[in-house]
């Protein structure tokens, strides 16, 4: 199945329940794309929630959800495949399959797929290791290696099949800070590359932040809101 | 009193709902995996041959002992027996009564609970509290097809291969027995065994361990599924999956044996 691109990413009158809580209370807003956007969530919204619904589509009791202009509130996971395939999901901590080496994790989604061949993957494997050099472990397993590697895996994994949108839960957190340029290198690569087109990440660290967002989005519980730059952002929150 | 007929009503209402959720699952996984066109054979192989390989192949020794002492059991109490009452040629019936029908299918279930059923609730469970199952999604992998199918189709095998391995290795235990206590030829115990063992003894013995594998593995993925955000609710799941797969396990062979034993009853005119 081919990867569908991304024109358009929005929600009309969203309802997302966690457990029996209600996170989000019938919400509208259109996401701004082509955008490297830092997502700011309010004490009163499960951010792992929200998240979750966006990328999974689950969670969601009522309203419409769209991709470009199919709502896939009503997709199976199936029909909802070619738009999961050109996204990206770096967790925050856990999420690497924990019976699996480094590389059999990167490669999981790649040969389960048929994106490429063995041999193609594990060329194309070589040019993402070098961003956080764990060639030297990509043989172990997550609980064999520290948490830095895994934390770098779990962002390797959200590049590595050259998705369009991608959405990063604290991309520094466990990762140490002289890897940080590397990070960012690897998304400005991935832009230049023409892949990513959309990021939309949250973030503790403002260093980080200022060095990648180009936007914002604060996360209320009835209300989402973009501003352009920091000093509104501020204000906002 | 009607507080207690409410609590049966209650308890039964929750079991016939928890039964339901179970079929489903087992339907969604079989339907996923044969209607998915990204599943790779290759992958979902590599998956069922290692379930097959923890649950069928490690669990043999264990099954072989288990196998010889609850057939040589059987075979002496038979035979101390039938002496008295001078049919020790029909002790092949006994075996085939006791051992195939109830005893190998149920004992083999339960040690594949023991093993694996606790092994796979464990797993799943701490599967979700890693946000594996999460990240599965998330890579576009369906955790029906890719976790609960081979799961349920290695553990059948398993079931059925392991129950066939104990009542093979029963019966020979029961001859060693039947030889060195009575002095009885092999022909002799052989066609007691193939005169007893009919069709639908095969029927019985598919059916039940069939139905006991798909038990206890769709009960463990259930429960293992279960699991929300915290790593204590992984030893609670597990004792559940144990304790509803014996359960579920022994009501099922029970009303199978008495189903069979309503037919047959019929057949000979008794009712």
């Amino acid at each position: 199945m081919s990867k569908k691109p991304i024109k358009r990413l929005a929600f009309e009158n969203l309802t997302i329940e966690f457990g029996d809580k209600k996170i989000v209370d019938n919400c509208s807003f259109e996401f701004p794309l082509n955008r490297k956007i830092r997502m700011l969530f309010n004490n009163d919204v499960n951010k792992y929630a929200v998240l979750h619904a966006f990328t999974q589509v689950e969670g969601i009791t009522q309203g419409k959800y769209f991709f470009n202009e199919d709502d896939v509130t009503q997709f199976s996971f199936e029909e909802f495949m070619s738009y999961r395939l050109n996204m990206g999901i770096g967790f925050s901590t856990r999420g690497l399959l924990h019976n699996r080496s480094l590389q059999e994790n990167l490669l999981l989604p790649l040969m389960y797929h048929k994106m490429m061949s063995m041999d193609e993957a594990l060329e194309h494997l070589k040019k993402f290791y070098e961003y956080f050099d764990i060639s030297s472990v990509k043989d172990r397993r997550p609980a064999e290696v520290g948490p830095n590697m895994q934390k770098a895996t779990l962002l390797i994994r959200a590049f590595i099949h050259e998705p369009e949108i991608v959405f990063l839960d604290n991309p520094e957190m466990l990762l140490s800070k002289g890897l940080y340029a590397n990070l960012l290198q690897l998304i400005d690569d991935q832009v230049e590359k023409g892949n990513l087109k959309h990021l939309f990440f949250s973030t503790e660290d403002e260093d980080l932040s200022d060095c990648i967002a180009d936007g914002f989005i604060i996360v209320k519980k009835n209300k989402f809101e973009f501003v352009e730059n920091k000093k509104q952002m501020r204000l906002a929150v | 009193m009607f507080a207690l007929v409410d609590r049966i009503g209650h308890q039964v209402a929750q079991n016939l709902n928890y039964t339901y959720e179970l079929f489903l699952l087992s339907y969604l996984s079989f339907r996923s995996t044969l209607t998915s066109e990204f599943q790779g054979w290759r992958t979902l192989f590599g998956v069922i041959s290692a379930q097959i390989y923890f649950t069928g192949w490690q669990a043999m020794p264990l099954i072989s002992f288990l196998a010889f002492g609850s057939g040589a059991l059987v075979a002496l109490q038979a035979i101390m027996q039938m002496t008295f009452l001078g049919g020790v040629n029909y002790v092949g019936t006994f075996m085939v009564m006791v051992v195939v029908r109830e005893l190998g299918p149920l004992l083999t279930a339960l040690i594949v609970i023991a093993r694996s059923g606790t092994a796979v609730a464990s797993e799943l469970g701490s599967m979700k509290v890693n946000k594996e199952v999460d990240a599965l999604k998330a890579m576009g992998i369906n955790p029906l097809s890719y976790i609960i199918f081979p799961r349920l189709l290695g553990g059948i095998i398993s079931v059925i291969c392991l129950a066939f391995y104990f009542i093979m290795f029963a019966t020979f235990s029961g001859f060693l027995v039947c030889r060195f206590v009575k002095g009885l030829p092999f022909d002799l115990y052989f066609s007691s065994l193939s005169q007893a063992a009919g069709m639908s003894d095969f029927f019985i013995f598919f059916i039940k361990n069939f139905m006991s594998g798909l038990i206890i593995f769709s009960v463990s993925c259930y429960q293992g599924l279960q699991v929300d955000k915290s790593p204590h609710e992984i030893p609670q799941v597990t004792t559940k999956a144990v304790v509803k797969s014996t359960v579920y396990v022994l009501m099922f062979n029970m009303l199978l044996t008495l189903y069979f034993y309503f037919e047959y009853i019929t057949t000979m005119g008794m009712i």
